[in-house]
């Protein structure tokens, strides 16, 4: 177990800890990760990225995800799972606050990158003017190489703006996607 | 005065939390201190926060629910579980946070 500098959502664990645990099937079980939301948000990254990195390796036949590319994505997870404001979704006269947590919406907006053909997520900021007022959301992607940019990136805005718009009353302002970069794919033929 | 104690509620809501249509996971909604607590003692216990004060009974509760279903509608159904759960008219806060959403069982 971890000191407290690298805690993850107040588990006691560490990335390092968490990637470790995740190595060994996640047994035995630890509660204290397996009942953390910020926890499971991250072996959830963890588990997309090995996938992805899997993906990449059997279908291209391109070489595997570069470990800097890897820590560089992590570092965004985390940055993006500690990010603790709640964002209202919905409050009633009872005393009943509904609120979605900032995070949550890191990990929606990723998933729908997921979703997008040759695109990968890089770096994803939500802003919001005031309570109430729309979400702006900004997000950099790598397209791969020979894919349509402007079509991912369409694709990604309005997956962006569907999946957020889903839940309750919440509401999408400006959607901006950069392509920072462009990845190489060998056996794309599009 | 409460006929039920915050300890004996919690579980309680545990169960009703996990029984509402849309919820696909369940945290720990616990205080860090609680939590640093359990995992010294190697004790895993209830997974709602119930504070009881003076002015009332807070309870808060925290979720993961699928991408595609609406979360606040999930939320609300949860809301209106933990005040199922309780057996007195003593006033109460409810919050349900939504931690995660999570992509749809497959």
């Amino acid at each position: 177990m971890s000191g407290n500098s690298d805690d993850i959502g107040g588990s006691g664990y560490s990335l390092e800890d968490l990637s470790a645990y995740l190595d060994r099937g996640r047994v035995p079980r630890i509660a204290a990760i397996e009942r953390n939301a910020q926890c499971q948000a991250v072996l959830a990254s963890m588990e997309r990225m090995g996938r992805l990195s899997r993906e990449i390796v059997e279908e291209q036949a391109a070489q595997p995800l570069t470990d800097s590319w890897y820590d560089g994505i992590m570092r965004e997870v985390m940055r993006e799972f500690r990010a603790g404001r709640d964002i209202p979704l919905a409050r009633t006269d009872d005393g009943t606050e509904l609120v979605v947590t900032e995070g949550a919406l890191y990990e929606l907006i990723r998933a729908v990158g997921d979703g997008v053909p040759g695109l990968l997520v890089g770096r994803v900021r939500l802003d919001q003017t005031g309570p109430g007022a729309p979400l702006d959301v900004r997000v950099t992607v790598s397209v791969r190489f020979g894919r349509a940019m402007t079509t991912a990136v369409d694709e990604m805005r309005d997956g962006i703006r569907a999946a957020i718009e889903r839940h309750g009353d919440l509401r999408v302002g400006r959607v901006d996607v950069t392509v920072g970069d462009v990845h190489i794919d060998e056996g794309e033929n599009e | 005065m409460s006929t039920i104690s915050a300890a004996e509620l919690a579980p309680r809501i545990d169960l009703a939390v996990t029984a509402v249509e849309g919820v696909r996971e369940t945290y720990s909604a616990r205080p860090v201190t609680a939590r640093a607590f359990e995992r010294v003692t190697d004790v895993a216990g209830s997974l709602a926060s119930v504070d009881d004060a003076a002015a009332g009974r807070a309870i808060t509760v925290c979720i993961g629910v699928s991408t595609q279903d609406d979360s606040a509608a999930v939320a609300a159904a949860v809301a209106d579980a933990v005040r199922g759960t309780g057996d007195d008219d003593r006033p109460t806060t409810v919050r349900v946070r939504v931690a995660r959403l999570v992509a749809p069982a497959s």
